[in-house]
């Protein structure tokens, strides 16, 4: 039925070219295992992308229904255990990865001229990566969500003249409660995401535009 | 660039745009044959090179990591479709002497506007409260029919006419019988009933049902 279909398409916007540019790029030869790092943790970016909107579906960021919601996800709904582990270990292995990638490049120096701007910018791209982290594990609003949260915003506290004040902006307020709940939701779905995929473009480009590291 | 890249890239073939580089006669051969004629065809000029089979391997393995990903994620989002509400029996009213702010049931053969509220189990909230309205008919002896108050057409709530003796839909003027058989308008079917008991001299409903036209059960 839709024999053909591929042509059509072809003959219309003619993407080939575009296809073989962006796919049947050559890669250096002395690429090694080692540089697969940053590829792996963008393919567990893709993972949580993938298993934090469906977990969207079923959650609900209000002190009353978030630990509900979640302990109701994982029991009853089908594959819930599944979506919510992978998205917990996935995000375990994206810091893990985050952290090789940039070991690999600081070992192989690929950081220094031109490449330093890369360099900031993946530097930005951890922080986001810790933010998610840190933002995300207060979801699911059990003890350990709590206290972990109350103690990671005593620490925002303690930055010199700003602090309490990032701190209270992060709470929501002077206590830890439903807005904090709302605004670490905000943040894990709505503004890191978008910041992350703006970052992970730059990132991207700047490596297309500037090749591959040479060997040390 | 120039040590590294020793090769021009080549063409990279879309999977199943195929790259129009044999003559026309040739091609117009090709167009006569079955699918899997043109596909063994196809392998027999085109022989399987280390970059077609990694290529292919890729393919592959990403289409089994997506399957992998996506199986269970559409299968969670998917499972509310096969969901069921746990339906229990909820109290209307005494049958004798009402209590304050509830239906006097010893009116018989009148439809009462009432409503029950009941507790259902909604998903993660344990106990959801859910309010339906209803016209219960004492027909004597115990016996009873409960209407669901929403119109079969479109779920407006009727309102029953004492002077005509109709339960009456204003929104496309679905009218029904005391029995809630359609009289007039679009609705599709008799007026929507309830399941009830009596216990303890307590009249109790339950489940929501369709009746057919000759108001025999047909939902379960």
């Amino acid at each position: 039925m839709f024999a053909g279909s591929k042509e059509w398409v072809e003959e219309r916007l003619g993407l080939q070219p575009v296809a073989t540019r962006v796919m049947d790029h050559p890669v250096p030869r002395h690429i090694t295992w080692l540089h697969c790092f940053g590829g792996l943790t963008f393919f567990t970016f893709i993972v949580q992308v993938v298993t934090g909107i469906i977990m969207a579906f079923f959650y609900v960021p209000s002190p009353d229904h978030a630990h509900d919601s979640v302990d109701w996800f994982q029991t009853s709904v089908p594959f819930g255990t599944i979506v919510r582990n992978v998205h917990r270990w996935g995000a375990y292995a994206m810091v893990v990865l985050v952290f090789l990638h940039m070991v690999r490049v600081f070992v192989h120096k690929a950081y220094r001229k031109p490449r330093e701007l890369n360099w900031i910018v993946g530097v930005g791209l951890l922080m986001l990566v810790l933010g998610f982290g840190f933002t995300g594990y207060l979801l699911p609003w059990d003890q350990k969500a709590y206290w972990a949260t109350s103690v990671g915003l005593n620490i925002v506290e303690t930055i010199p003249a700003a602090g309490s004040t990032a701190a209270n902006f992060l709470r929501g307020g002077e206590s830890l409660g439903a807005l904090t709940l709302l605004r670490f939701y905000a943040l894990h779905v709505f503004i890191l995401p978008l910041l992350i995929a703006a970052g992970l473009l730059i990132h991207f480009a700047m490596i297309r535009k500037q090749g591959i590291a040479k060997p040390l | 660039m120039g040590r590294i890249f020793r090769r021009t890239p080549r063409q990279l073939v879309l999977p199943g745009v195929r790259v129009p580089r044999k003559g026309r006669r040739e091609r117009a051969a090709m167009a006569d044959l079955g699918p899997i004629a043109r596909a063994r065809m196809h392998l027999v000029t085109a022989p399987v090179t280390r970059r077609r089979f990694l290529a292919g391997t890729l393919g592959w393995v990403s289409a089994a990591i997506a399957a992998a990903l996506g199986i269970p994620a559409g299968a969670a989002v998917v499972s509310p479709l096969f969901r069921k509400d746990e339906e229990g029996w909820s109290p209307v009213a005494r049958l004798g002497k009402p209590d304050p702010g509830d239906p006097d049931l010893r009116v018989e053969n009148e439809p009462i506007l009432t409503h029950v509220t009941s507790l259902v189990e909604d998903a993660y909230l344990k106990a959801s409260p859910r309010d339906a309205a209803i016209y219960v008919v004492n027909r004597g002896g115990e016996q009873f029919t409960v209407f669901d108050v929403r119109c079969t057409h479109l779920g407006c709530p009727v309102t029953w006419k004492e002077g005509d003796g109709e339960f009456f839909s204003p929104c496309h003027g679905g009218v029904f019988d005391a029995e809630g058989r359609v009289l007039e308008g679009p609705p599709p079917r008799p007026l929507d009933r309830y399941e009830y008991k009596v216990e303890g001299g307590v009249l109790y409903v339950g489940k929501l049902y369709q009746v057919n036209d000759e108001l025999q059960r047909v939902t379960f």
